[in-house]
């Protein structure tokens, strides 16, 4: 390629331009040619490493469709409907945010209602209500934003996944055969019919020939794993955004005793773009959560659940109103000092993504604590964070996790794939206003057997890719990784609430630790599993006999920077391991 | 002749048990499974199974913990002749969801009696624990009784470390169909 014919011929102007906004610079217009084109090209070869962000409308559309779903998410229930309706609302969706699904009471994600109040309030949304599952309605409205239709096999589970992936790349609803008469009276035509094409064929025989003929038609940034529950139910939430994307869709194991699933699940996974995201859920029929995520981070690519996770399709367009910005309740300046007192200090931290926890039960705001943000909703759910920072009493501090720009486990990670992620993450924090990352890692244990630590080269690159926070936190149950550096403490949880914990046990449990440990100061850091209230914790500590400080997350660090009674451990070799068969 | 009868019978059916003055165990030998609602909650597991097998002085406690898929088996060889029982601890499975794990050279040290005619053992046991902080030397008393009729079995645990019992009630297996048809908690 001759570099000066395309300098003189494509980007005179342009560099011209450049060198006219840079006062003083001056080099040789042929040379600075040639250097644009080289950054061009490389930019063509070379793989981007950030998640490409869905547009966003410029501001929430003034009405939308809101169509409610029945409670029966079983094959042989109301599926076909939803399934018709999902697909109808990622096609709907691109381009402008159009249908929102009001899901059941019960649905997994609490936080739909209270959005759905929100958007109306906050954003001036207002809902056009269908009656329950009326596809009739929804088609009648929204219709034309499909092609045609795709017809799963009510015999074959997966053929209503592969439906989903054939939904997206051929702009066709999805239907079983009893609603082909319903589509067809909207002038749907039929593109695709799976009945009778998967029969008596396994898994990896029916996601290899949707790999062959659809997946190099679909999305290299989005990938779903539509499992989470098994038969008869199937619960997807997720596959609004999926078709939307044009995203390949599987339930594929990854569990090695389904070698040829897990074998295509490589290859599918090893195709997707550098540090891009894999969202919904492994299925609990195949493997475990543990399986999967460690699978997902051995290719540098990030796991965002779950595979019920409803209106991304719709919430990802919806921009912040213009009067918002993401503030955090800091109680502390990064660079502050405290002095620590001979006293036990308490930290309460609820993950589990706020949506699904204990945001909307009582007792939030009695005491200081500290909740973990879901922080790839700043682009998929940006109005669901709205709605928490302006809900935020003085007493909730937000951090981020888990232990990237995902779910991810950073010890399946490899060291050369950590640094793109990691980017992601600390320009995450930035914009969410978050000073603290919580890590977790699953890939050789979990709160039951195996080790749930850290070892020293993975603290390492923390500590390197996170120059600007001031702490870490580590686990999900106990950890015994702690460190401390320049300032900066990592902190593992010395505690896990189970949800079915009594006051008075846990009480018991809380005292017990304080008599393990028995240097003042004790930091004491508890993990509140995701259904928990807060007046429970209020209560545990409350009910203590010796008085203890609770402390929000960023306090609590400052402090066990000042008084290090903790011994710094990483994991050991010699530690157990299980990676969650 | 008669009371000699009456003796030689009397000493030769003392025989099996006088002739090593051996503890015997076997009322609390059998498949014990773990009552929800009766007992200290599990945290972190879902489901425990004791197995106590007896064979003369030599009692074997295996505690099979369960959470979904998750098990682990803790066996614990203890022979009741001695006066201590130095077992190997791979990892202290108990209340997982402390922060507190085996320490020390990773040995529990128990002594065990059997009391009360063979319904009640009790176990001593020494171990470290390590914690953030450091190692802790930590005593636990653990006395396991059968009920009257045999069909309970209490375990209640002492911890030199603990203000409150934790009380674990578990009941006899007699149908082993069914016992593994039992739920075995849940796992994230």
């Amino acid at each position: 390629m001759n570099l000066n014919t395309m300098n003189a011929h494509g980007t005179h102007g342009l560099h011209g331009n450049l060198v006219g906004i840079l006062p003083g610079f001056r080099v040789a217009p042929d040379w600075f040619g040639r250097c644009f084109i080289l950054l061009f090209l490389a930019g063509l070869v070379l793989p981007a490493t950030a998640q490409p962000i869905p547009p966003k409308v410029a501001r929430a559309p003034a009405t939308a469709t809101l169509i409610p779903l029945s409670g029966n998410w079983r094959l042989d229930g109301d599926v076909p409907v939803h399934a018709l309706l999902i697909s109808l609302q990622g096609l709907a969706n691109r381009g402008e945010p159009r249908i929102y699904l009001e899901y059941p009471k019960d649905w997994q994600w609490e936080i739909v209602r209270p959005l759905e109040g929100f958007l109306e309030k906050r954003h001036g949304i207002k809902f056009d209500r269908l009656a329950q599952d009326d596809a009739d309605a929804a088609l009648t409205r929204f219709g034309h934003f499909a092609k045609g239709y795709v017809v799963w096999d009510q015999a074959v589970r997966s053929s209503l996944i592969v439906a989903f992936t054939i939904s997206g790349v051929e702009d066709a609803v999805v239907v079983n055969a009893d609603l082909v008469p319903l589509v067809e009276k909207h002038g749907l035509k039929k593109i695709a019919d799976l009945r009778g094409q998967f029969t008596g064929k396994t898994d990896a025989q029916i996601y290899q020939w949707a790999y062959d003929h659809y997946w190099a038609r679909c999305s290299r940034d989005y990938y779903v794993l539509l499992g989470g529950h098994w038969t008869p139910e199937m619960q997807p939430g997720i596959a609004d955004f999926g078709v939307m994307q044009r995203a390949f869709f599987t339930d594929l194991s990854a569990n090695p005793k389904q070698p040829d699933e897990l074998a295509l699940e490589r290859r599918i996974l090893a195709g997707q773009h550098p540090a891009s995201i894999v969202v919904g859920w492994h299925s609990y029929g195949k493997d475990t959560e543990g399986q999967h995520t460690t699978l997902v981070g051995n290719y540098g690519l990030k796991m965002e659940g779950l595979h019920n996770l409803p209106n991304v399709s719709f919430t990802c367009q919806i921009p912040l109103t213009p009067d918002f910005k993401f503030t955090n309740n800091h109680h502390v300046a990064p660079d502050a000092k405290l002095k620590a007192e001979p006293k036990v200090y308490v930290c309460a931290v609820a993950t589990d993504s706020m949506g699904i926890g204990a945001w909307t039960k009582p007792g939030r705001g009695e005491i200081p604590y500290t909740w973990q943000v879901t922080m790839n909703w700043a682009w998929m759910n940006p109005p669901a964070l709205q709605f928490f920072y302006e809900d935020k009493k003085p007493n909730d501090y937000f951090i981020g996790g888990l232990s990237g720009p995902g779910y991810m486990y950073p010890k399946s990670i490899p060291a050369d794939k950590f640094p793109a992620l990691m980017k992601d993450a600390r320009a995450l924090m930035a914009q969410l206003d978050l000073r603290v990352l919580e890590i977790m890692d699953y890939s050789e244990g979990n709160r039951h057997v195996g080790n749930t630590d850290l070892p020293k080269d993975v603290v390492d690159r923390y500590y390197h890719e996170f120059p600007d926070v001031i702490g870490f936190i580590n686990g999900y149950g106990t950890a015994r990784t702690f460190d401390l550096r320049d300032g900066k403490p990592l902190i593992s949880y010395d505690y896990y609430l189970d949800v079915n914990r009594t006051v008075k046990d846990a009480a018991a449990d809380v005292e017990e630790l304080i008599q393990l440990n028995p240097k003042r100061p004790y930091f004491l850091l508890m993990h509140i599993r995701e259904r928990n209230p807060v007046e429970k914790v209020n209560a545990i500590l409350h009910s203590l006999s010796e008085p203890v400080e609770v402390v929000p997350l960023d306090v609590f660090l400052k402090l066990a920077a000042d008084a290090k009674t903790y011994q710094t451990h990483y994991q050991q070799p010699t530690d157990p391991v299980s990676r969650n068969p | 002749m008669r009371r000699l009868s009456c003796l030689v019978l009397l000493v030769t059916g003392l025989l099996p048990r006088l002739s090593a003055a051996e503890p015997d165990a076997h009322l609390l030998a059998g498949t014990w499974r773990y009552d929800a609602t009766r007992s200290t909650e599990l945290s972190s597991w879902g489901s425990l199974q004791l197995v106590i097998a007896v064979d003369g002085p030599r009692v074997t406690l295996t505690r099979h913990w369960t959470a979904g898929r998750r098990t682990f088996d803790e066996v614990t060889p203890l022979d009741l002749t001695r006066a201590i029982n130095a077992v190997p601890v791979e990892w202290w499975p108990d209340n997982r969801h402390l922060g507190a794990y085996i320490g020390g050279d990773r040995t529990k040290r128990i002594h065990a009696t059997l009391m009360d005619g063979g319904r009640m053992l009790r176990l001593s046991s020494d171990l470290v624990l390590a914690t953030q902080q450091g190692e802790r030397a930590v005593n636990i008393l653990s006395d396991y009784k059968v009920s009257a009729n045999g069909s309970q079995l209490t375990l209640i645990e002492l911890r030199s470390t603990r203000d409150e019992p934790i009380i674990y009630v578990f009941r006899r297996v007699t149908d082993a169909a069914a016992d593994a048809k039992a739920s075995k908690g849940n796992a994230e």
